[in-house]
């Protein structure tokens, strides 16, 4: 099955094609609209496109994506993500997903954010899901720990009461003046670092509940600064907070994603979002579910797919499309809130 | 009406937030400064729950935007529907908030909006906006507000 994905539920604007068969998805092709040259595509007549002006960069998007074919492909089913995000943007993905799935004749799926970093680790990847499955859905605006019985089918386990583990990177980052996207920069100031040379909290580590919190990690990373009269534009001394901040963020996330892991007695541990490209908390889940979850298998999406993209759409519009789960074109609606469990 | 205060707990920060949220009557902005950790999200937080908002208010730095239904049946009785808790943090110019929706936000009788980070979108803060000013006190659990009202 060939499935388009369209993604605009915040920042980017994203278009994929994807195959699905047999439970296994793989990508054909896919498009962000800060890769391809709008200008060049509207023929001039849109100048510059803003962040999250969809509107403008949607149908070139799709237009461009269909003719890397020199024959349009045919194409199954239409996903995009109705929510969770911000209303105007989402609905320029929804409203262009209805017309191109009514001109088509082709079913329409409709697939959450969150479902779509989910399915993140399921593109190019051969096993089947084996469930229960625990996922991990970790970026700058989102962490959440879901436990999928089946596919379409779940439970929130936990979620940050705050700010998000990505949030948490950013401005900490900030703080160190290393620049954005903060998560990376503060991997690669962390490699020459010692995460042990600053004490920082683990929030909520020992709750006997699944649930985060970051912004006390935060602002104990600003008090440590301000208290110890850190020169942070000195390198080492870069590193060797980017180091501890980062253990400790990684330590909470899999602490308490391991115990939930325990408990529900999983078969596949699934991570998804921007933060699941970061390499130590890599390192950590693989170590750590090879010594405490034998036999459980770890996914960890290719690192293309962790940030916000469409082919996690289209690869979860798959699962649902081959169930036949199928919304009518005059029954989507973009739903700002629209909470997966 | 410019107030300053010392707020030394999370209880305090409540109250206040709770002595500001009798205080509106709909189609306010509540425009929020202060630096990383001085307690702008934590006051918002205060401020939802003396609405009766259930739904727990997380960062909205990533996703800009968040509404939350007001509570029903809240005593003293609130005459606005929703809270609009927007997060100018990631953002380089006012036409990117305008550009989600804010627009229809500001100034809405059924809306209470409060903007953080607002020193960076000075152009969309209303004339009359409430502006509270948050600041790191002098250990790490206190917190100086001004509160200044025209």
């Amino acid at each position: 099955m060939r499935i388009l994905g369209i993604e605009t539920s915040c920042d980017e604007t994203a278009v994929a094609l994807v195959e699905g068969k047999n439970g296994r998805v793989r990508e054909l092709e896919s498009l962000v609209a800060s890769q391809i040259d709008i200008h060049a595509a509207t023929g001039g007549v849109v100048p510059e496109v803003a962040a999250r002006e969809h509107v403008s960069a949607i149908i070139p998007l799709v237009s461009t994506l269909l003719g890397k074919w020199s024959k349009r492909p045919n194409i199954d089913a239409v996903a995009v993500t109705a929510g969770p995000g911000l209303f105007s943007s989402l609905m320029v993905g929804v409203e262009t997903a209805k017309a191109l799935a009514f001109a088509w004749g082709v079913p329409l799926v409709r697939v959450n954010h969150i479902e779509g970093h989910l399915y993140s680790s399921a593109i190019n990847f051969d096993a089947p899901i084996k469930f229960p499955a625990l996922a991990l859905i970790v970026s700058g605006g989102h962490t959440e720990l879901i436990l999928m019985k089946s596919h379409g089918s779940y439970r929130l386990i936990g979620r940050t009461k705050d700010d998000a583990a990505g949030e948490c990177f950013d401005k900490t980052a900030q703080m160190m003046g290393l620049g954005y996207p903060g998560g990376p920069a503060i991997a690669k100031a962390a490699l020459g670092g010692d995460p042990c040379t600053y004490v920082l909290p683990r929030p909520m580590l020992n709750e006997k509940n699944f649930d985060f919190s970051f912004s006390g990690l935060k602002t104990a990373v600003l008090y440590t600064i301000r208290n110890k009269h850190l020169a942070v534009e000195d390198p080492k001394i870069a590193a060797n907070l980017s180091a501890s901040t980062q253990a400790a963020i990684v330590e909470v996330l899999v602490e308490k994603t391991i115990r939930a892991a325990l408990k529900f007695k999983i078969k596949t541990f699934i991570v998804g979002g921007g933060v699941a490209g970061n390499d130590a908390l890599r390192a950590a889940l693989v170590s750590r579910v090879k010594n405490n979850l034998p036999g459980v298998a770890l996914r960890l999406p290719q690192k293309r797919y962790s940030t916000d993209n469409a082919v996690m759409i289209a690869a979860a519009g798959y699962f649902h499309a081959a169930k036949k789960d199928f919304i009518s074109p005059l029954k989507i609606k973009a739903d700002p809130n629209w909470e997966l469990v | 009406m410019k107030k300053n205060l010392t707020i030394k707990s999370v209880r305090e920060m409540n109250s206040f937030a709770f002595a500001v949220a009798r205080s509106l009557k709909g189609g306010e902005t509540l425009a929020l400064t202060g630096e990383l950790g001085a307690g702008k999200t934590a006051f918002v937080k205060g401020l939802a729950k003396a609405l009766g908002i259930k739904q727990v208010v997380q960062s909205p730095t990533f996703l800009l935007m968040k509404c939350y239904p007001i509570g029903k049946n809240q005593e003293p009785r609130i005459n606005f529907q929703a809270l609009c808790h927007v997060d100018a943090y990631r953002i380089k110019n006012g036409r990117e908030l305008l550009a989600i929706g804010l627009g229809e936000k500001i100034g809405n009788p059924q809306t209470v909006t409060v903007i953080e980070w607002a020193n960076l979108v000075p152009e969309l803060i209303p004339k009359n906006a409430i502006k509270i000013k948050f600041e790191h006190g002098r250990n790490d659990t206190e917190r100086i507000v001004s509160i200044n009202h025209s």
